[in-house]
């Protein structure tokens, strides 16, 4: 399995002096293509400071984070711009959708930015709004979605532009057990079907449940790495 | 294209707050409104006073003798002006040629006596330039066959206790500086509502004039040149300036010729700019406001544009594009307003006689209550890209802000 992603030795510290917090201490691990896994671990223990790293939306005060053979720590900002840009599809938990767009432009505008052609987004957009389950829904805006089918517009988003990895931070957080249920089968698809490689964070013991690696954190520290490699899926729910 | 994109969003954007988007566009507008008609206004009396002062001083462009503007005396007298005429009227852009004699005297009669000022004119030329032909109110103006007519102001008249029809003495010195007196009668009575004319003015015909002041035929003391364009005032004075190079005659402008009305249009439109910089500058205030507000409340969603790989330009250049939408609405709906108000009161004038008490006067000069503005296209198009540039430099540090976002940090704010 090829390595997508490479954490060395990192250290986040906040604050100077007397006052500094380590969000992450010496934490290292390795994302290979493919997994799907998830960072566990109670609020504060490092999630998302670990996930800002990885996708180059923060710098590490130590250690070498590598994305697909770079070393992103040595980055200048505008190539870190189009790392993200291209290799990187971000979920958050609030969504994070463009409000003044509609589903279709929100999920759209990635590829708009890579210079894709109105032709060729179109095409493409089409069948991923219809892969997500918002076939229909493609004019309508964010406000006019439930916050279900706002995270499916954001993971179309994510994976529009055919990244090398995805990261969602809770990505389930703000929905309820159902909703999250079905959103983790569309990523888990997405991940078996398409083979995209997702990262995503969480406190919740059902949605840990589906991963099939686990990196347990707590107080900036890799705890334990779980590997399930085995694990049986359960059959399609859709 | 990312252009075509910037735009939409931008455009979208700018309508997420349609109200406080309206509150802008709309004080941007009405600023620019009144700043637009308070020019056009001030502009217009600025013309009307102009029109008015060299009217009855001389004309656009004044020539006289080189050291008349020093110390005016009949003496100091131009010519010949046969050839002066003729080369004048050759010049486009030059209507009319008005030559008069300008000189100072008392009059006389059994109930006093009084210094005025005089101004010899042919009648003919002095009825289509001046403004006291039109304003005889007993008796008639002089002409040219009169040999011993005046004419003289409601308030000469009434100190002197003169009527149409009654004689006065005129006492001066003439070129040779002898005292000669001269006997003349009153045929008309003129009230133009200027107090320095009503009081201290009158006129008789050209010939009457050279004979008290023993002038030389075919001298006068001033040419007034009255222009098709005031605007033309520069390149007119070029051309007759060339057209009489090597004559004893200086070519002045009307601002010379009447510098306290000069000087008061100055000060005036300085004082005016004065206050069109307050109104500006409070609406430059709100525009920094709105758009700072609008960039302010979107950190979030500029962390998340930022995260997925947009790069700082374009979100500076949408914001950017924001502004020049609001400069570009408020300027419309600015000139819009503005431009018709003053249209309107151009082609209709604006009487403020209920505002101006009667005779308000400036440098002499009486406001007449029928005012009018003066709308010219350069006046919109400067006031137009003035605003509309000022709204962009505003929104430069919004947009310069837009990009900078610490996106990390504000992504963790919910
Ligand atoms: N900007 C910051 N300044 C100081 N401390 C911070 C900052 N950001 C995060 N932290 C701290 O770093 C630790 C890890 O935070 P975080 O990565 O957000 O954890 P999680 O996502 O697991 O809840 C916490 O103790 C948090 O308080
Ligand atoms: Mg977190």
């Amino acid at each position: 399995m090829k390595e997508i992603l490479g954490l060395e030795a990192v250290t986040k510290e906040y604050g100077q002096g007397d006052i500094k917090v380590f969000a992450l201490k010496d934490v290292s691990m390795s994302v290979n293509q493919g997994d799907f896994l998830a960072l566990a671990g109670p609020s504060g223990s490092g999630k998302t400071t670990m996930l800002n790293l990885i996708g180059g939306l923060d710098r590490p005060t130590h250690g070498k984070v590598e994305v697909d053979g770079v070393d992103i720590s040595r980055l200048s900002g505008g190539a870190l711009s189009r790392l993200r840009l291209h290799k990187i599809g971000f979920v958050f938990q609030a969504y994070n959708l463009i409000p003044v767009l509609t589903a279709y432009e929100n999920a759209e505008y990635v590829l708009m930015l890579q210079g894709a052609s109105v032709k060729e987004r179109k095409r493409k957009i089409m069948s991923l709004l219809k892969e997500v389950g918002l076939d229909g829904k493609e004019n309508r805006y964010p406000r006019e979605l439930s916050g279900g089918q706002q995270q499916r517009v954001a993971i179309a988003r994510a994976i529009a532009a055919e990244p090398a990895l995805v990261l969602a931070d809770e990505p389930t957080a703000n929905v309820d057990s159902k909703t999250a249920k079905a959103l983790l089968d569309l990523m888990e698809r997405l991940n078996t079907e398409k083979g995209i490689t997702f990262i995503f964070s969480t406190h919740d013991p059902a949605v840990m449940d589906r991963a099939r690696k686990l990196v347990h954190l707590k107080d900036g520290k890799i705890e334990e790495i779980e590997e399930k490699e085995s694990k049986t899926r359960e059959p399609n729910a859709d | 294209m990312a252009l075509s994109k910037i735009i939409k969003l931008a455009w979208r954007n700018l309508w997420r707050h349609k109200r406080r988007t309206w509150i802008t566009v709309s004080s941007i507008g009405l600023g620019m409104a009144f700043a637009l008609f308070l020019i056009a206004l001030g502009d217009g009396v600025y013309k009307k006073l102009i029109d008015q002062g060299i009217r009855l001083e001389a004309g656009h462009v004044t020539l006289e003798h080189p050291d008349y503007e020093k110390a005016p005396a009949v003496d100091r007298y131009v010519g010949p002006l046969s050839s002066i005429s003729k080369a004048c009227r050759s010049i486009s852009g030059v209507k009319r040629i008005r030559p008069i004699i300008r000189g100072q005297a008392v009059i006389s009669t059994s109930a006093g006596s009084s210094g005025v000022g005089v101004v010899a004119g042919n009648p003919e030329e002095e009825k289509a330039v001046s403004l006291i032909p039109g304003k005889i109110v007993e008796g008639r103006y002089i002409e040219k066959g009169d040999k011993r007519g005046v004419v003289i102001g409601k308030s000469l008249a009434k100190r002197l206790k003169l009527k149409v029809g009654k004689k006065l003495v005129l006492t001066t010195n003439d070129v040779n500086g002898e005292l000669v007196n001269e006997l003349l009668r009153v045929k008309g009575i003129f009230k133009t509502g200027i107090e320095e004319a009503d009081g201290f003015l009158v006129q008789v015909p050209l010939a009457v004039g050279r004979r008290i002041y023993k002038l030389p035929d075919d001298y006068v003391t001033r040419i007034g040149l009255i222009l098709d364009d005031p605007k033309d005032q520069d390149s007119v004075m070029e051309a007759v300036s060339a057209a009489l190079s090597g004559k004893n005659v200086a070519v002045l402008p009307w601002q010379k010729v009447l510098p306290d009305l000069s000087s008061y249009i100055a000060v005036d439109k300085g004082s005016n700019i004065i206050f069109q910089i307050t109104i500006l500058f409070l609406i430059g205030f709100t525009i920094l406001n709105t758009i700072l507000m609008s960039v302010m409340e979107r950190q979030r969603e500029f962390a998340t544009l930022l995260a997925i790989g947009t790069s700082p330009l374009f979100l500076k250049a949408q914001v950017l594009v924001e502004s020049a939408f609001i400069g570009l609405l408020g300027c419309v709906l600015g000139l819009g307003i503005g431009g018709s108000l003053s249209y309107y009161v151009e082609k209709n004038g604006l009487d403020m006689s209920s505002t101006f008490s009667k005779g308000t006067s400036v440098a002499g000069f009486t406001i007449d209550p029928l005012i009018r503005t003066d709308l010219t296209m350069g006046l919109m198009l400067w006031l137009g890209l003035g605003v509309f540039l000022g709204t962009m430099v505003i929104g430069l540090y919004p947009a310069f802000k837009s990009g900078k976002v610490d996106i990390a940090q504000t992504l963790r704010m919910n």
